[in-house]
This record gives C-alpha cells, structure tokens and sequence, in this order.
C-alpha cells in the first residue's frame, strides 16, 4: 500500500486501496486551514433504467436523509455547526460528495461518509418531501432555455445508451419512483469497491490514515459492476428538432457524437474544445472552474460574438466514460435568425475541419493549458475535486496522461480530429425559438449585480 | 523586515500611504494559495450615469477587457490565457469593482494589467455596440426569467423613482441605443480617477517588493476629484398589496418578500446581519431552508439576503417554487420576518448560527481570491483593519431582543411580496397585478 502520483505542480499524492476495494487518496497541505473530503462513487444516471430515470439524483439527496449513526437532518447539522460546507452533485457517470471543514475538524466528514456509505436509511416519509424537491429542481432548470436544449440534444443523439436522459431525470419518473426502487438502487451501486476517497487539505497524514483504516477498514458490501454495455448504435443521417418557449434570443446547439474520455483519441477533443470554444474541460481556466467566462480567444467567439451574429458562442466535451457528445453552441444576437446563425456556426466548423491550426496558435492553446493544469490545484476544495474527478472518468493517472497527450498533439492532428467527428450526416441540431410573451408578460427585468457581504 | 510566513494574517489588513491619491488597502494571501489578486474599486456606478444614457457605467465596465490602447481585445484575451489570468468587474449602483486575479507568480504582470485596462481602455466603437447588443440581449433575457424579473419589480416597489437602486444598471433599450462612444470616453474620464479610488492587493510579496511596482503603474495617475453625494429620495417604507408581475411559459415561479434596510454603516447592521442569518442567509441551518425546503418541502432553492451598502441596502427572502404553492410560499417567507420582530430567537438557535457563520471564516481562507474578498468588503466600506478579527466578539455581544428589535425598527412590515408567476396565481394567493411593460 502507498505509492506516490507526481503531478505538474508536484503535489505529493498518497494513494492506496483498501482490502475491501476503497480507493483513497490523499494530498496533504500542512499550511491549509480546511479539509475537504470528497466521496466519489462510480454510479450516475447511466446505471438507471428507463422508467425510473432521475433515481441516482434522488437517492443523492437522500444520503443528507438519515444514516444509521446520524438522524433526519444530523449530517448538515454537523457540518454547518462546525463551519463547514457540503453539498454533492450527481452527474451521468458519478455521482460525487464533499465536505469541507476548518482543519481542526477533519475527522467529522470521515465519520459521516463511511456511515452513508452503506447505512442510509432513506426513510419513507422522506422520500416522499424529497421528491417534490426534486421536482422543484427540475421546474428550474426548465425555466432556463440552456438547459432545454442540452436535455432535447442528447435525448435525439442516444436512442438506446442511458445517456438518452438527463440525470435529473423526467418528472413522470420522479413522480413514479417508490423509496423501495431508490434502496434497491443505493444497495446496488453504492459500496467501497465502487467508491474513492480524496482529502485534500491540513490534516495529519497518519491520524487520517488510522482513522481512514478504522471507520472505513470494516464495511464490507458487494456492488455491482457500474459499467454499461450498450453501445449507441452508429447514426445514420442529420437529427434535428426545434424548441419554443420563452426566452431572449433563439439557441442553436450542434452535437456529434464522439469517443469516450477513456479513448486513446480523447486528448484532440480536449484540444478541439479549448480551440474552438475556449475552455478547458478538464481543469479551471483562470482561478475559476467552469464554463462562465467568455473567450475572445477562442474561433467561435471571434467567429459568431465579434461579428455581430450572437451574444455568446463556444464549444462542450464533457469528459464521459462512454461514447458521447461533441457540440458547439451559440445564442442569437437580438434581431439575427436561427437560419442565419446555423449557417455561421456550421461555416466555422467547417473552416475548422479544413484549415490547420496555425501553429502560433497551437503554442498558446499548449501553453493555457499547462497554465489550466497547474492553476487546478489551487485550493482544498478543488484539489479534491480534481482527484476524485479523474478517478471517476477512468483513473488518476488520465490526469497526466491527457495533458500530456494533448502537449504531443500537432496542429495536423486538430485538423484531423474536426474532420473525423464534423460529418453533416452524423450531426444532431437542436434549435430554440423564442415565443414572443403576450401584450401582459413583456416586462423590465434585470439581474442586479450581487455585491460583497461579510 | 517582513513577518514570518506563519504570521501573515490574512484576516489584519494594512493600509499604506504610497505616495498617491488612490488609497492602498493590502492583505497578506494564505499560506498555502497559490494566486495573487488585487481589485480597484471606484465611485463609478450606474448611478452616476448621464439621464438619458443609462448602461453607460455597466457598458464602460464590459469595455475593459475588451482591449487597450496597447493591446486590442484577442492580444489581451491571449495574455490572459497564456498567464491562466482573469479580468471581472463588477458595477453596482455606487461603484465599480475590477479585480484581476492569476498565478501568484505572475503578480508584476498582473499589477500592470490591472493598471493599463483601467486607465487605457481601447473603448472602441465596434466593441461599444457589441457590448450594446449583448445589454439588449441581457434586458430580455432578465425580463424571461422568473428571480430577475422578480428583483427588478421589487426594487422598482421599494426604492422610489429617482432613488439609484431604482434604476436597472443594465439601463433600457433606449438607453442602450443611444450610447455612444463619445459618452463612454467622458464617463471614463470623469469617474475612472485615482482620487477617491482604493487599490486592494492581496499578495505574498512584501511592502518592499510591491510598492515599486505600483507606483509605476499607477504613480503618474491623476484625475478630477470623487462625484459629489447624489440626492437619495427615502426609501417606500410602506406596507402595501402583494404585487403580482406576469409572465408567461414558465414552469417556476419566484416570490420575493423584503424591503429597504440601513446602509453597511448604521449601527443596526450587525444585529440585522445575524438576523439575516437565522432568516435564511445561513446554508443549511436558516428557518426558510429548515420550513420551505426540509418541513414542507415546497421549493429546492430559497433563502434570504442582506445587502447592505454604501447608501442603503436590501433584504429580501426568497423562494423558486411551483406556481400552485406560491400563495402559501408567500406566506412563509413573510411569518418568518414577523417572527423575528416580534419573539425574541431562541438563545440556543441564535448561538448555533452564530458559531456556524464564525468557524466557516477558515474556508474564505482556503484561496487568494477568497480572502481577496474578505479584503474588498473592509476596503469597501471604511471597516476597521482587524475588522474581521474583532467581527466575531461584535457579533457574540448582540441579544435577542437586540435582534428582535433591530428587524422591528428596520424589516417589519415589508414592501410585500413579489410573485412573478405564469398565469394568474394560485392558491391563498390576493394580489394585485403589478408593473408590467417597459
């Protein structure tokens, strides 16, 4: 047990796996004045079935619902009244936890996590209350066109793998799914052999190690092999749908479907990505994680935003461990059509699957990159993040060995990459129209800017 | 001789005369950070914008990373990437608050970074109608979605017609159309100027190494003074109907209920903050999460706000919630800021909170950019230096009835609930329909 993983800033990280199949990791930083512990399970809405789509979300609220040592309720108590913050998130592929503490607390997230583990008690009643939560979470997201479209774009691209849903799963499922169906699929999935640890942070490595070894050293549960068999069959001709509902300029979001994360090719969609759209799937661009920003770096922002055609364009591959979607976006300028704003986005594309990248251009794209890698270990919180994000896609050593793919890549490869997965008969379009609110509804609105508080 | 790096608190701000008339407030980052950030934050907010030319302090504060006189907008997007920098700012009624943050490494460059947008923006004409068409873009986008448009409806309710909070910063499409850049240049011009201005660093470099570099970049500065006080007409203290703003097609809608509250600096402000807490600002543990979310399960997102500024502020509790629930939401949130005016909190609750909202001050801790907003807030508002060292033991010294009494004078009754809804309300709900239409 113990080896050490080298990374591009060189943080030393303590990995080993448990008997039972836990893996762990550990990176310690003795000037940190928090903990973070991250719990990362490989389960996510690709283990659902149709029906009870939405369950891997549910169940995650669920494990904040009640566990053998902490009652209705304890485990934010518990967090909260020590400082700390938690939350969790479930995604296609995992489904991932975290708590960060002040220091002096680093065993309280230990003592929670390997007590959900396996010993959530997913209470009846409360399932009940947390399915109109869900469903509360679910009618905001609809308010949002951004979030239509990319639920309509990959029900039309998958027809058979469970990537066809969107985690949050439809409202009829939610509506339908018994607190039974959710404890059958926790018993399932949710296990040490099918789960990381990460803590990242100011912690005492051997303290964490015995305590590590003392709370999660004896649980002991089989689960079930979260990986997926079907395979998307090949797609034969374009796909396309048009939305409408309310909003503020039309939408258009293009996708191909392309390898999975784990795919020997995964590091020219990296690359196509930061070319095309500007950020950087795998880790944070500038100090912040996540695709906020805009890039006027980037070919479709200069294509589509400095000319007048759209308020916003840019690029997604989101990681996944199966076969999924590439696709560029961008939202109309007031005043210019959906036609015409395909048309510019599909001539981008097509200029991208043509010309090579200049190699100027590959030098900066390497460059923020390298920059993007070493800025992803600022902070406990994200560290975490970043070691159990990597362990969920595959293996923590993707981390490096996608960078350093991507750092081998040439200009050519770019090129070859966007005309491989850019075939119109392969692609899946989905546009949003905006319907004009009635004579009543048209009204003033701003988002006023969220200013300091202590 | 600088402190030990095991001394460096970054919680004891300094500030420190360097020769200029921009004040210079600097913080020590975090042990373990590994980025540098550093803020200018000046009276240039949109209330200060020409009549007639609204947006124009918003659109000036989208300009800056949209190139300089040194490098147009794609060089300093580049230089930016290649740094795994960043530019935001952020323009509210009173100020303007650009920060760039990156490498700790990186920090001379960024320092003259921060210098040359400021003082050189490009402001081209091109980028000024870009900026434009997005603002139209921004003002139809807020007026689709049900928190925004809800905000904007209550501010236009509490803050009277010629107030600054009544204004929409974004400004009006007509606003947005008439800007020009010559309008943008003079803004520029008058209200991007050191006098008046703070600087907010947060650095693990010494006095001595930084000092040089910031005269440097901003040592030739100069400019007119501050913008006199603008008038501000009294907040709408009344209490009136529930206010009912339509929209249509959504499937949530959000209910809004608040008011006017003191600026930062009236001694009311930490027994409102705490109150704010226990409301609904405190995760997890506030009454609204513990009511709406975990009793009653009628909404996955709710909580309250306290925004307590330079010349007045805002609190608000809020809810996003199906439009069958609205009514009762309403009337949850509005209980919640009635009990607090009139019973006393619990010693044990307010003890819980209290201790909670204090022991998480280690993770504002865990980044240069976080602490870096620690910085800005004292900076901000004329706060103590060790502002956040004596915070805790202020805040432990307030009562119940202090509280109790504070929301009584302040909070209750409130301007009334909001609900932006698609289609006519439902439940126990009474209202009247509100202001629509621009």
């Amino acid at each position: 047990m113990g080896r050490c993983v080298t990374s591009p800033q060189n943080p030393r990280v303590e990995s080993f796996t448990l008997p039972n199949g836990l893996d762990v990791a550990l990176l310690a930083r003795p000037q940190s004045p928090v903990v973070s512990s991250w719990v990362w399970y490989r389960v996510g809405s690709k283990n659902e079935t149709p029906g009870a789509t939405g369950a891997a979300h549910w169940l995650e609220h669920m494990l904040f619902k009640g566990s053998r040592n902490y009652a209705v309720g304890a485990i934010d108590r518990a967090i909260v009244e020590a400082g700390g913050n938690l939350n969790a998130f479930t995604d296609t592929d995992f489904t991932a936890y975290f708590i960060t503490v002040p220091r002096q607390h680093a065993l309280l997230p230990l003592r929670i996590e390997s007590d959900r583990m396996t010993g959530a008690t997913i209470p009846a009643p409360e399932v009940d209350k947390e399915r109109e939560v869900v469903l509360s979470e679910r009618e905001m997201n609809e308010n949002h066109p951004v979030f239509r479209v990319e639920e309509e774009i990959f029900a039309l691209a998958f027809h058979e793998h469970p990537y066809h849903w969107d985690p949050l799963g439809y409202a009829q499922d939610i509506r339908r799914i018994t607190r039974d169906e959710l404890y059958r699929f926790y018993r399932r999935f949710y296990g040490p052999a099918n789960a990381s640890l990460v803590l990242a942070g100011g912690f005492d490595p051997g303290e964490i190690r015995r305590e590590i070894q003392k709370r999660f050293g004896a649980i002991s549960h089989e689960t079930e092999d979260p990986r997926v068999p079907t395979e998307e069959p090949p797609q034969r001709g374009e796909r396309r749908t048009t939305l409408r509902g309310p909003g503020s300029t039309p939408l258009v979001r293009i996708g191909w479907r392309v390898p999975s994360v784990l795919s020997p090719t995964a590091a020219r969609f990296l690359m196509l990505d930061l070319y095309l759209g500007g950020e950087i799937p795998l880790y944070p661009s500038g100090t912040s994680w996540g695709r906020s920003r805009e890039h006027p770096s980037a070919r479709l922002y200069q294509a589509l935003v400095d000319t007048g055609l759209a308020v916003s364009a840019g690029s997604d591959w989101r990681p996944r461990v199966h076969p999924s979607l590439f696709s560029v976006w961008a939202q109309a300028a007031p005043g210019v059509s959906l036609d015409r704003l395909e048309e510019a986005v599909r001539a981008e594309v097509d200029r991208v699957r043509r010309r090579r990248v200049d190699p100027g251009e590959m030098a900066r794209l390497r460059a923020k990159l390298v920059q993007g890698a070493r800025m992803g270990w600022e902070g406990s919180t994200r560290s975490g993040f970043r070691l159990g994000y990597f362990w969920a896609l595959g293996g923590r050593h993707l981390d490096r060995a996608v960078l350093r793919e991507c750092l081998r890549l040439s200009p050519g490869d770019i090129r070859e990459a966007a005309e491989e997965i850019f075939q119109d008969d392969r692609a899946t379009v989905v546009r949003y129209e905006v319907e004009p609110p009635p004579p009543d509804g048209r009204g003033r609105g701003s988002r006023v800017p969220r200013r300091r508080r202590s | 001789m600088p402190p030990a790096p095991a001394l460096r608190n970054p919680l004891i701000l300094r500030r420190v005369d360097w020769g200029g008339p921009m004040d210079l407030v600097i913080q020590w980052a975090p042990p373990s950070s590994l980025s540098f950030a550093a803020s200018w934050i000046a009276p240039a907010g949109s209330a200060f914008d020409p009549p007639g030319r609204e947006g124009t302090s918003l659109a000036l504060g989208r300009l800056l990373s949209a190139g300089t006189l040194h490098r147009d907008k794609r060089a300093l997007a580049r230089d930016l990437d290649r740094l795994a920098a960043a530019i935001s700012v952020d323009v509210d009624w009173e100020s303007v608050d650009v920060e760039v943050s990156g490498p700790a490494s990186a920090w001379r460059e960024l320092v003259a970074l921060l210098s040359e947008v400021i003082r050189e923006p490009a402001l081209r004409p091109e980028e000024l109608r870009r900026v434009c068409r997005e603002g139209q873009e921004a003002l139809l986008r807020e007026s689709t979605e049900p928190g925004p448009r809800a905000e904007r409806v209550f501010l236009e309710t509490v803050f009277p017609r010629g107030h600054p909070y009544h204004r929409n910063p974004l400004g009006t499409p007509r606003s947005l159309g008439r800007l020009r850049p010559e309008t943008v240049q003079r803004f520029h011009e008058r209200h991007y100027t050191p006098r008046g201005s703070l600087l907010v660093v947060t650095t693990d470099r010494t006095e001595a190494e930084l000092l040089p570099v910031i005269r440097k970049m901003f040592g030739d500065w100069e400019g007119p003074p501050p913008p006199p006080p603008l008038p501000l007409p009294p907040p709408d203290h009344r209490e009136r109907d529930p206010v009912y703003a339509p929209l249509e097609g959504t499937s949530q809608v959000e209910v809004i209920v608040g008011g006017a509250s003191p600026p930062r600096a009236h001694p009311d402000y930490p027994a409102l903050f705490l109150a704010d807490e226990v409301l609904g600002g405190r995760p997890l543990l506030s009454r609204l999460f513990q009511k709406v979310r975990e009793r009653d399960a009628l909404a996955y997102s709710t909580g309250s706000e306290l925004e307590a500024l330079r010349w007045s502020g805002i609190f608000t509790a809020e809810a996003g919630t199906s439009p069958s629930t609205a009514g009762r939401v309403a009337a949850i949130l509005r209980d919640e800021i009635r009990r607090l005016a009139e019973e006393r909190i619990p010693r044990d609750e307010l003890e819980r909170i209290r201790e909670s909202f204090l022991g998480s001050i280690p993770l504002s801790l865990e980044t240069a950019v976080a602490a870096h907003g620690l910085a800005t807030t004292v900076a901000a508002y004329d706060l103590p230096l060790d502002f956040h060292v004596t915070w805790p033991a202020r805040i432990r010294s307030l009562s119940p009835p202090e509280i109790r009494e504070a929301v009584a004078s302040h909070w209750w009754p409130p301007g009334g609930p909001i609900v932006v809804a698609s289609g006519p309300p439902k439940g126990a709900w009474k209202g009247t329909v509100g202001p629509s239409g621009p």
